[in-house]
């Protein structure tokens, strides 16, 4: 963030290309084998401060209506359709029912299980949340962006994000399926040593996928190209590391831990837990428009074709 | 003023017939006194959850909550507590770390008690042998020491002893003159209730962690192997044994579990829990899964289910849940939101009594699924439940542990609290349309202040070109 200088002009006259922080250089990072970008970059990042970049995230939700009460209004109406279907379930779990992939797979998972065990039903389930849930992902996507491009997050902006459904589902469906492959390998395989591979994973998939959907509706590619450059993005040297780490353990585990009332079995939350709940959704979507942000910034420096192996 | 007798108040007038009648009677009874060497306590609860099929079905007219607290009684100089009670007469018979105690059900003083060698708190079991009845429990705190014991209550004298080959903390099943029994090593075990004698065994690895059912000639014990997560419930013809070392028949669910619940048998199947957050009912004739129902937690393996016209289920994690016997589908579910860790949920007049780790005993109505009482939370778990007559026996578990009688209260008022897991639309909307405004005003607030000092930033689309950042 930078200190305000005025109240901004129309988004035409504001906006501008993106560009690079000033102490980065256009030339392709290097390669450093897989899952070299969980590790400290060996040079000066393409994206902003972790901090800066939460901070314009935060600032972006809480000063755009649409960002801010829409996935308010729609846990609302998740929590009703659960309760719709047979759910008995903790309500603390809703910090997590609008989230980045994998962590948003992971509940739909998650609640399929507690509705129908491991059957046919359960994958009808979690393919049907799949669906919806590229479709609010798709458009706070486009909402976002359009934000950060100076505009005034309008119906345009959410069609705009619709056309990256394709890209969001296609996210989804592997982020489901690596996590399925994930529990097999290292959960019935490994033992407990799965359970801290299993957290990698995780983190991996999260530094990748926080910004497929922003690719898809910021550059309208096709579904491959996306989630390449998105790769490449969270392999470059970024210290993209610490930000998902923040993220994971601030919402994921300590948000879906410590919620008013603990783990009771309610349908009827309290004000306090839906308090809760609203708040940790609000950190959810800020974190996505902090990807946003920092995906943006980054842009012309993700390279186009993979860096060359050191 | 003295009663009248009934000469006094309707006429003297013996009749022959009558004075045979009394000859015939006496002679019965002297040579039935002759027969048997002594008279047989009348046997209520005799087992755990009731019965050796483990109903948990306790008589059609109570006793009805409201309830009171009647009396405890606790095991001197114990801090553990004691079993799950059985009832045998005007006593209810709990096995301590020490000894074995007979409470008087009225007035919760001793009455008598055996002594003990330790081991696991688990449950004694009430059977009729040769004219006696007979209490069996086990004893031991390892494999050396391991046994299992019969009683004649009436005299309270040890009539056997049989050593065991590993501790057994599964607790004792008695059906059709044969006592059954599990150990830490896997090997389930039956002993004549008359002599003591070991019938036959079964082994198998892994754990019997809870009493097998038995009835039909049957016996189903589950076995649980925590180190290869592997559980079963096994089928042994109770007369014969295993067969060369074979079962009748074996369950094992096909996603493996850490462990099962105590089974529960029913005239068409058997009921169990699986810690995978299953209640699978099973075919008597072949062990094949007839029916599954999903609960929201793992159910304890200290907890059976109850059957009377519906299966009633626990979970660890407070869930109390009514299911249709042929079919397994749900009728209702209760959450309690506490832990139940011992207790199993127990039958009695149309309404369901659990008990849970906080020490709360509660009521739920098996009609309308509301909880219509619950005791005040006390210090140590109820664990099983025995009914006795006009008396609710629970064990209680830790330093204050022993036996808590409830009885029923005139003085006391039932309510109608629903489940809490099932939606209330205006208290439910309510609260969230408050957390709504309220979040919604302190964030937008939020933003505004961080607007004030700080700006978005504007960042060009990606067509426009590479570069350039701009300040609002």
């Amino acid at each position: 963030m930078t200190k305000k200088k005025r109240r901004g002009p129309p988004r035409d006259q504001a906006a501008r290309p993106a560009k690079a922080p000033s102490d980065t250089k256009a030339a392709p990072p290097e390669r450093r084998g897989f899952a070299g970008f969980l590790f400290r970059p060996p040079g000066p990042s393409i994206f902003p401060p972790v901090f800066a970049s939460l901070g314009q995230g935060l600032l972006a939700v809480a000063t755009t209506p649409v960002l801010l009460l829409a996935p308010f209004v729609l846990v609302l109406i998740m929590w009703l359709v659960l309760l719709a279907f047979g759910l008995e379930a903790s309500p603390g779990r809703l910090v997590n029912a609008i989230s980045l992939a994998p962590i948003s797979v992971q509940f739909d998972a998650g609640t399929g299980v507690a509705l129908h065990g491991t059957t046919w039903a359960f994958l009808v389930f979690v393919n049907g949340a799949m669906l919806v849930r590229s479709v609010i992902v798709a458009a706070l996507a486009g909402v976002a962006v359009d934000r950060f491009e100076g505009g005034t997050a309008s119906l345009w902006a959410v069609v705009r994000g619709l056309g990256a459904f394709p890209t969001v589902l296609a996210m989804h469906i592997a982020s489901f399926g690596l996590i399925t492959l994930g529990n097999i390998v290292f959960f019935g395989l490994l033992g407990a040593l799965g359970n801290y591979l299993a957290i990698f994973l995780l983190l991996a998939l999260i530094a990748v996928f926080s910004f497929v959907p922003i690719v898809a509706v910021r550059e309208a590619r096709s579904v491959g190209d996306a989630f390449r450059r998105a790769y490449r993005a969270a392999r470059s040297p970024s210290g993209h590391l610490p930000l998902v780490t923040l993220y994971f353990f601030l919402l994921p585990i300590v948000g879906g831990t410590f919620s008013p009332g603990g783990g009771e079995l309610t349908a009827n939350p309290s004000f306090a837990l839906w308090a809760y709940i609203l708040v940790g959704t609000y950190l959810q979507v800020a974190f996505m428009a902090t990807f946003a942000y920092r995906w943006m910034v980054a842009e012309p420096e993700v390279p186009e074709v993979p860096a060359r192996r050191r | 003023m003295s009663r009248g007798s009934g000469c006094e108040r309707n006429g003297c007038a013996p009749s022959r017939a009558r004075f045979a009648l009394l000859g015939v009677a006496g002679v019965t009874i002297v040579v039935a006194s002759l027969a048997r060497p002594a008279a047989a306590e009348p046997v209520g609860w005799s087992q755990f959850q009731g019965d050796a099929a483990h109903s948990g079905v306790g008589p059609e007219d109570g006793p009805l909550p409201p309830y009171r607290q009647a009396w405890t009684f606790e095991e001197p100089g114990s801090d553990r507590g004691l079993s799950a009670a059985v009832i045998s007469g005007e006593v209810a018979i709990a096995v301590g770390v020490e000894g074995v105690y007979a409470v008087d059900l009225g007035s919760g003083v001793e009455r008598w008690s055996v002594p003990r060698a330790g081991g696991p708190l688990a449950s004694p079991s009430l059977g009729a042998a040769d004219g006696r009845t007979v209490l069996v429990y086990t004893e031991g705190e390892d494999d050396e020491s391991s046994a299992v014991v019969g009683v004649d209550v009436a005299k309270q004298e040890e009539l056997w002893r049989t050593g065991l080959e590993d501790v057994s903390r599964s607790g004792v099943t008695i059906d059709a003159g044969k006592a059954f029994l599990g150990d830490d090593s896997g090997t389930v075990y039956a002993v004549d209730l008359e002599s003591g004698t070991l019938l036959w065994t079964l082994e198998r690895q892994g754990q019997v962690l809870s009493p097998p059912a038995a009835g039909g000639g049957v016996v189903y014990a589950p076995i649980s192997d925590a180190q290869s997560g592997q559980v079963q419930v096994t089928a042994v013809d109770a007369d014969t044994g295993p067969q060369d070392g074979n079962a009748l028949w074996t369950f094992e669910p096909p996603v493996a579990g850490r462990s099962l619940s105590t089974p529960t048998l029913r005239p068409d199947s058997l009921v169990v829990g699986v810690s995978e957050r299953l209640l699978v009912a099973l075919d008597l004739e072949d062990g094949r899964e007839l029916w599954e129902e999903r609960l929201n937690a793992e159910p304890s393996q200290l907890s059976a289910p109850a059957a009377s016209g519906v299966v009633v289920a626990s979970d660890l994690a407070g869930g109390v849940y009514a299911v249709k016997p042929g079919t397994g589908e749900r009728e209702w579910s209760y959450q309690l939101n506490e832990l139940n860790v011992r207790s199993s949920p127990v039958v009695v007049a149309g309404y369901t009594v659990v008990g849970l780790q906080d020490g709360r005993l509660v009521a739920i109505d098996l009609e309308t699924a509301e909880l219509v009482w619950a005791s005040p939370s006390g210090s140590g778990a109820i664990g099983a439940i025995a009914v006795a007559g006009d008396a609710l026996v629970a064990a209680r578990l830790g330093e204050q542990g022993g036996l808590v009688a409830f009885v029923e209260d005139p003085d006391g008022e039932l309510v109608r609290i629903a489940s809490p897991t099932v939606p209330d639309l205006p208290l439910m909307i309510g609260s969230f349309a408050a957390a709504f405004a309220a979040v919604s005003a302190v964030l937008w607030g939020f933003g505004r202040l961080l607007l004030s000092r700080f700006t978005l930033e504007t960042i060009g689309s990606a067509d426009e070109g590479d570069g350039a950042e701009e300040d609002r």
